[in-house]
């Protein structure tokens, strides 16, 4: 596990947890099945009222770039949104065979970050507001947070409140708060839509360089993503309520 | 000139009309519906002829003048009107002018009101009165046209640089959020509620200048004052689960989220806890006060911890806050201390926000 190694490792419990060594571990009795598992889904389920979104019986993602694709409607989003601790579900889902969004809560939070496809934010905040807000939840420092504004461009709009953003600065906007902190898992919904050439060349190149530092990606598009120039180490479709490696 | 009156007028007056519609339509329909014209004279004759009253009338058009300028601030900035950027090149009379006549046209219901208290004070000779409201008037009309004057007559870099000098590093705190929300979109709702609470407390506090003091009743007016909160505590829930919903993605603990949902609720509350203050009864034992207070975040914590047990549509929770008081008023009538009332209701709604707050899920009802 490479990213414990980088210096924005800090948390030491977090650390614990991922390596299994804690007592709320035990307690939670979570059974390492797959010792170097990222992602594990066991008997997901998500209704929309009677309608039945997704229903998984047993998924490993590896860590790596994992593209996850499928068609308008199939689940994409609901099932990033689960990942992400957006939503309710039922089953089970375990980062690094410890960690679950219900029951670490605050563990697994710290360590998987979400970038929606269409990012809505009340129309009076600045992308300052809504960046110290999340980079201080999510532990991030001060030199980060400019970095990464500088980076992904927001530092041209930081002051503007929300609603005169165009939909290409609320996407860096969202794409600069899903860097924040340390995280392990990063889910990116349609990273590239509405974004310029040179964005999408710099989003690129920082999903590649986060990716050697051990921090693992879920890219969730309808799009081929390898076209882009993105090295995909897995790719996985959502079909018929179900997720299956390609 | 024509030419910018017409721009102006098309871009930001009939916007603000357009987008307030429903709020303009309530008002007639409260003034023009419900309240016939000789009841119109005697409130107008009630402002005119009481300075408190007509102070407070002064207060709820300032409040009418904000909601304007934080409307029109925005609008300036749309991508749509960023012609408007060009404004700063005209003539200084012609922008005077324009804007002041703009400014006019946004205070329309402000000064027709003015003019009708003006029409009932002349001929009782309540000259002073008159004068007060033209000095109020012309107050509004300066603060608004110079407000919009100032921002419109900012190159672009000038305004970034205006809102770098004022905002810079003072990012909006957590708690801020909601109360942001409220002020910005729902000034109206604001006014009304707070009205009716704060009325109701102090109404029920002046029964003590004449009746002895009885913590029943006014734990009671308490409740009834609080209760008004809930159209507040529906906007909180949805805010927080739609608006802000990637805050669920966030490391923060059940303590931290909880302890954010009390602080809200008791900001809220400020207006409440400081007529009461003001209104109190003489001598009130700690325990009455520390009781009252709890009760009034435990009222108000339960209804917000109800809402997202139970997703429902703000009509048939109305149903559930019937009962709530029902059952309520039964135990303060038998006596239960409000601060035992309070804590219990504390406790209660902690536990459902644990369980719940991570299990609902925003739909639109």
């Amino acid at each position: 596990m490479k990213f414990l190694k980088t210096s924005r490792q800090k948390n030491l419990p977090v650390r614990e947890l991922i390596e299994g060594k804690t007592e709320q571990t035990h307690k939670i009795g979570i059974p390492h099945l797959l010792p170097d598992s990222m992602l594990q889904i066991n008997s997901l389920q998500k209704k929309y009222g009677d309608k039945m979104i997704l229903d998984i019986g047993a998924l490993f993602i590896p860590g790596g770039i994992t593209h996850l694709k499928g068609i308008n409607g199939s689940g994409k989003t609901t099932f990033s949104k689960i990942i992400a601790g957006l939503i309710p579900f039922r089953g089970e889902i375990l980062l690094h065979n410890n960690l679950s969004p219900d029951k670490t809560k605050v563990a697994y939070r710290k360590l998987v970050n979400y970038a929606e496809s269409e990012p809505d934010y009340p129309d009076y905040f600045t992308a300052h507001d809504l960046i110290e807000f999340v980079g201080k939840a999510k532990g991030s420092t001060r030199e980060e947070r400019n970095e990464l504004t500088m980076k992904f461009g927001v530092n041209n709009f930081l002051y503007d409140t929300i609603g005169t953003y165009s939909s290409g600065m609320l996407k860096r906007l969202s794409l600069c708060l899903a860097f924040l902190g340390s995280p392990s898992l990063i889910l990116l919904d349609e990273p590239f839509n509405t974004l310029d050439a040179d964005a999408i060349e710099m989003l690129k190149n920082h999903v590649h360089d986060l990716h050697k530092k051990g921090v693992n990606f879920i890219l969730v598009s309808h799009q081929d993503i390898r076209e882009l120039g993105i090295n995909v180490d897995n790719s996985y479709l959502v079909k018929n309520h179900n997720i299956t490696l390609l | 000139m024509k030419a910018v009156f017409k721009v102006l007028h098309r871009g930001l007056v009939v916007e603000f009309y357009k987008q307030n519609a429903g709020f303009f339509g309530l008002i007639l329909l409260v003034f023009f519906g419900f309240v016939k014209s000789d009841e119109h004279i005697a409130i107008g004759a009630f402002f005119v002829g009481n300075p408190g009253a007509l102070f407070f009338l002064y207060i709820l058009w300032l409040a009418y003048t904000v909601k304007v300028l934080l409307f029109q601030l925005p609008v300036i900035h749309k991508p749509e009107l960023q012609f408007l950027e060009s404004f700063f090149l005209l003539d200084l009379k012609i922008k005077i002018l324009t804007v002041t006549s703009t400014s006019i046209l946004l205070l329309i219901p402000v000064l027709a009101y003015a003019i009708f208290l003006i029409f009932l004070a002349l001929p009782n000779g309540q000259f002073t009165t008159v004068i007060s409201i033209i000095i109020c008037l012309t107050v509004l009309f300066a603060l608004l046209a110079s407000a919009i004057l100032y921002w419109l007559n900012r190159l672009p870099h000038e305004k970034k640089i205006f809102q770098i000098l004022f905002f810079k590093r003072i990012a909006l705190p957590a708690s801020l959020f909601f109360i942001t929300f409220l002020f910005r979109k729902e000034i109206v709702l604001i006014i009304l509620s707070k009205v009716y609470s704060c009325l109701l407390i102090a109404g029920t506090a002046a029964l003590y200048d004449t009746d002895t003091f009885d913590l029943r009743l006014l734990t009671t007016g308490v409740m009834l004052s609080v209760v008004g909160n809930v159209a507040f505590l529906y906007k909180y829930v949805s805010f927080q689960y739609h608006s802000m919903a990637f805050t669920l993605n966030l490391p923060f603990s059940s303590f931290t989220i909880i302890s954010r949902h009390i602080l809200v609720i008791v900001i809220l509350l400020i207006p409440e806890i400081l007529t009461l203050s003001r209104h109190y009864p003489l001598n009130p034992a700690i325990m009455d006060i520390a009781g009252i207070f709890a009760f009034a975040v435990g009222i108000s914590f339960i209804m917000f911890a109800w809402m997202i047990s139970r997703q429902v549509a703000l009509a048939d929770f109305l149903v559930n806050i019937f009962w709530l008081v029902v059952v309520m008023t039964f135990f303060v009538l038998f006596s239960v201390h409000p601060l035992i009332l309070g804590t219990l209701l504390l406790v209660i709604s902690v536990i459902i926000t644990y369980i719940r707050h991570d299990q609902y899920e925003h739909a639109e009802l």
